[in-house]
């Protein structure tokens, strides 16, 4: 799949340590973040992420593009039509290259391309499916604090698994299952 | 270095149209400019999701945020307990008045 490959684009930059691209209604095209980000506490990043798009659309301005630094790390989000791509990246990592990279991931950001992550991945529900990032004026009666990010998600809702993108092996056997996944960039090797 | 003197040297840094500067609890301290008005209603709330955003993922002293839009760029820092945000048009060198803002600002 070419949308792969343009994010393998992302995550080759150095410094760049996970990407994650998940759709307006909440659903997880694409996660390859590091794997010590739990999908529970991932779930609350991408609903406050939600909320925070919300107001400022509704009370300052529709930006679509978010930069925010931390102490060693920073994250960016940017927004689509249909989507929203964030990257996880170290103070270290070129931000003009990963803006530039990004531009070429969200160019091929299609509708047509996010079915086929649909089809082929599978988009996993969100724990608790946040409000759509909807642009000014799309979205009248919604309000910013109507999902409050403030809290953390309930306990009792479920949490986010996202499929893994290739189709799992009809009988796996005791060894391969129990075996441990280790992680290098969000991908198992 | 006084507040007023901040504000004239942010100001006056070339293609910055806007500066505010708004306690914890959301009261504007001082504004300047065009534009601030709606920003200064959302900038305390828009940095404490920003601190969420990155609680979510384990980081911690959040520094700076940047929120880029078609014709502005905002420019959001934190300083103690307050909050200064700084409304950039397109044609602004963000990188370069945020290392102008910190150093007026005294932040290392």
């Amino acid at each position: 799949m070419v949308l792969n490959k343009v994010f393998d684009n992302v995550l080759d930059i150095p410094g760049v340590d996970g990407v994650c691209l998940f759709g307006t209604a909440g659903q997880i095209y694409l996660n390859r973040m590091p794997s010590f980000i739990s999908p529970e506490i991932f779930a609350d990043a991408l609903r406050r992420i939600t909320a925070l798009y919300e107001t400022m659309d509704e009370n300052f301005l529709p930006c679509d593009d978010y930069l925010l630094r931390f102490a060693e790390k920073w994250i960016l989000f940017r927004r689509t039509d249909q989507a929203v791509l964030l990257v996880l990246a170290a103070e270290t990592a070129n931000f003009a290259s990963t803006r530039m990279v990004t531009n070429m991931a969200l160019k091929h950001l299609t509708p047509a391309a996010l079915a086929e992550f649909d089809a082929s991945a599978g988009a996993a529900p969100a724990a608790v499916a946040p409000a759509p990032v909807a642009r000014m004026g799309s979205s009248p009666t919604a309000t910013p604090f109507s999902n409050s990010p403030f809290q953390p998600a309930p306990a009792s809702a479920p949490a986010p698994v996202p499929e893994p993108a290739a189709a799992a092996p009809a009988a796996p056997d005791a060894a391969a299952a129990h075996k441990p996944v280790r992680m290098f960039r969000g991908r198992a090797y | 270095m006084g507040n007023n003197l901040a504000i004239n040297q942010i100001m006056q840094a070339p293609n910055v149209i806007g500066y505010v500067r708004c306690s914890e609890a959301g009261d504007v301290i001082e504004q300047e400019g065009n534009e601030v008005d709606v920003l200064a209603n959302v900038i305390v709330y828009f940095q404490q999701i920003a601190v969420l955003i990155g609680e979510s993922f384990g980081l911690e002293h959040f520094h700076e945020a940047q929120i880029q839009g078609k014709s502005l760029t905002v420019v959001c820092i934190p300083v103690n307990n307050e909050v200064v945000g700084v409304i950039l048009n397109s044609r602004a060198r963000v990188n370069e008045i945020v290392a102008q803002m910190r150093q007026i600002l005294n932040l290392s």
